[in-house]
């Protein structure tokens, strides 16, 4: 036993009539997992495009000046590659990056108010036209957008506090519906245009109303349908939904200038719970969305699917660390969490039914529930809302740690209308 | 053969997959167990890296190195096993154990050996326990110990030297504590 072949000997003859007599019985389980298991795209492992080993040995080496120069080659090669396909329209934006809470704005009736972050001191600004919704500030929080609707809609740009309304776009081919989407350097907007008769398509402009053109060059294909699109964080891409030829609503994504366009293999869309949010970290390419009645989001680095929950309505913190999304009540979830597969999550305000039924809830119960998009307030420790009846606006810690504010409105919003954006929060310089 | 399975599994053919972890699993459980010395973790640990090797096995550069990227995955799958659990879980004093007499003659001294090596291996961490089954039970050459684990040659030498150290000094230990049993016994 001191020697030490002896030892190394009666080692290996244990560990092997131990190890021998396993008969493992779950490989078909570990098959059923994998089946059900995407694979990574080839390209997404540095050590498919670089002449590199996994070991530290190999690493250690020194690597032949040929190989360096092939790498070098082929690194400037894909670098021209890649601006001659895609030139500019995939540069990213610059971003407005953390925000501090600014006022809070809302509808209320005919006129923008503002209120303090902590929900006081609320004031009348501006008169607006009829049905104005959509209130969007601009990712920097100077410049305010919203639609009208009506006979003539039209897109207004104004000051944070409503004055110097600008109308961008007038009459019914534009704005048609859906959400205005500022550029995360707050200088254009993408926005829904009428195409061919009963067809819409995407259009971006100026904050300015200049500069205006489809992103589509076959924007008059009366079989193409594209809608409400959605700026990603790092200004490289449109999202928006498209009606396809079989019936089903698909979300793709573009660069601003009309290349790369992409339908994303998502699981099906709900067509009547079509929302799509980015991510807002632009370090990131994730866009949640509703399928199969769960909340879901597309990673376009890794070409995956994650499920965040049953319900709609996705929203993300303004780090992109969390997702909230409606479900009988708010539900919040750590992204990183929803990753591995552990579907913890926090409920923030009383539930209610799955489909908002306000009229099975007394007036007293509706107005402390949340039923709209739980919206996130810039610095990310809020998240806010029209109650369940319309009558005021409410706000949660995100963590749930205190209790609920409220504004009562004057004219309570009109919650028939699918998330009609009647409230946003101001971002400002930390 | 391999190789045609594993370009064809690279490029999303499942079966092909199926029939890799079919010939592997055995080998790859076995591995497992030794390491982490129980079932349980030992199956969570291969099914988990299978699903690992399966999602990865697109980005796997060099076909012919798939036995020892896979072998990679499982120790790796078995030392995160160990660490989770390590975290949750009370140790046992060693003192719970039997301890074996060395005046045991024959066929009961081989059990008794068994029993010792068992203990002595108990004690090492998982990476060392690594080592040793991808060393002595693999019968992988320490060069390969290496590149499989990812970590310097003379890493691995000097891991497995300290394994194999403690392991006798640990038997050493029982024997002593044979010897001065039987000692007060028979006086």
């Amino acid at each position: 036993m001191t020697n030490s072949e002896s030892f190394g000997h009666d080692l290996s003859r244990w560990l092997h009539e131990d190890g021998e007599h396993r008969v493992p019985d779950h490989l078909t389980d570990a098959l059923l997992e994998t089946a059900a298991t995407r694979q990574r795209p080839w390209w997404s492992s540095p050590e498919r495009w670089l002449p590199m080993e996994t070991t530290f040995q190999a690493r250690t080496a020194p690597i032949p000046r040929l190989a360096w120069a092939t790498v070098l080659l082929a690194a400037l090669v894909l670098s021209i590659a890649m601006f001659m396909v895609v030139g500019p329209g995939q540069r990213r934006l610059p971003h407005f990056g953390e925000a501090a809470n600014g006022e809070i704005a809302f509808i209320d009736g005919g006129t923008l108010k503002v209120a303090a972050a902590d929900g006081s001191d609320v004031r009348s600004l501006v008169a607006l036209p009829d049905g104005a919704e959509r209130l969007t500030f601009s990712s920097d929080g100077t410049r305010l957008a919203y639609r009208t609707t009506g006979a003539s809609p039209s897109i207004v740009v104004a000051e944070a506090d409503g004055s110097g309304a600008i109308v961008l776009a007038a009459g019914p081919e534009n704005g048609v519906s859906g959400p205005i989407a500022w550029s995360p350097d707050s200088r254009r907007i993408a926005f829904t245009g009428a195409a061919a008769v009963g067809t819409r398509t995407i259009e971006v402009m100026d904050a300015d109303g200049s500069d205006r053109r489809r992103v589509f060059a076959d924007a008059a294909d009366a079989s193409a349908d594209r809608f409400d699109p959605v700026w990603s964080s790092d200004g490289r891409w449109i999202s928006f939904f498209s009606n396809e030829a079989n019936g089903y609503v698909a979300l793709n994504v573009v660069h601003p200038d009309g290349s790369g366009a992409t339908r994303l293999p998502t699981s099906p869309l709900n067509p009547e719970l079509l929302q799509a949010r980015w991510s807002p970290d632009p370090g990131e390419s994730r866009i949640a969305y509703v399928a199969g009645g769960y909340v879901k989001v597309w990673d376009l680095t890794t070409a995956s699917e994650t499920t965040a929950g049953t319900g709609f309505w996705p929203t993300w913190s303004p780090d992109g660390r969390y997702v909230a999304w409606f479900g009988d009540g708010v539900h919040v979830a750590a992204f990183d969490d929803l990753l591995v597969g552990n579907r913890r999550s926090l409920l923030l305000f009383p539930p209610v039914s799955n489909d908002c039924q306000v009229h099975v809830l007394a007036s007293g119960m509706a107005q402390s529930r949340l039923c709209a998009p739980a919206e996130w307030s810039p610095d990310g420790a809020w998240v806010y809302g029209p109650d369940a009846a319309g009558t005021s606006l409410l706000f949660a810690p995100s963590d749930g740690s205190k209790a609920v504010r409220t504004i009562t409105l004057d004219h309570p919003i009109d919650l028939s209308r699918d998330s009609p954006g009647q409230v946003a929060w101001q971002p400002v310089a930390p | 053969m391999q190789q045609e399975l594993v370009e064809r599994a690279r490029r999303g053919d499942h079966d092909a997959f199926a029939a890799l972890a079919g010939t592997a699993i055995s080998r790859l459980d076995s591995a497992a167990w030794l390491i982490l010395r129980d079932a349980d973790l030992a199956q969570d640990a291969v099914q988990n890296a299978l699903v690992r090797a399966w999602r990865d096995l697109p980005t796997l550069r060099d076909p012919e190195r798939f036995d020892a990227w896979l072998h990679r995955i499982v120790v790796r799958a078995c030392i995160d096993e160990a660490r989770r659990v390590r975290r949750h879980r009370v140790d046992i004093g060693l003192s719970d154990f039997h301890v074996a007499t060395t005046a045991v003659p024959g066929h009961e001294a081989g059990i008794v050996l068994r029993d010792q090596l068992e203990r002595a291996f108990l004690r090492l961490d998982p990476e060392m326990r690594a080592v040793i089954v991808l060393h002595h039970y693999l019968d992988l050459p320490l060069p390969a110990v290496a590149a499989t684990l990812g970590i310097p040659l003379g890493t691995a030498k000097s891991r497995l030297h300290r394994a194999l150290d403690q392991m006798r000094a640990a038997l050493d230990a029982d024997a002593r504590i044979g010897r001065d049993y039987a000692e007060v016994t028979l006086s």
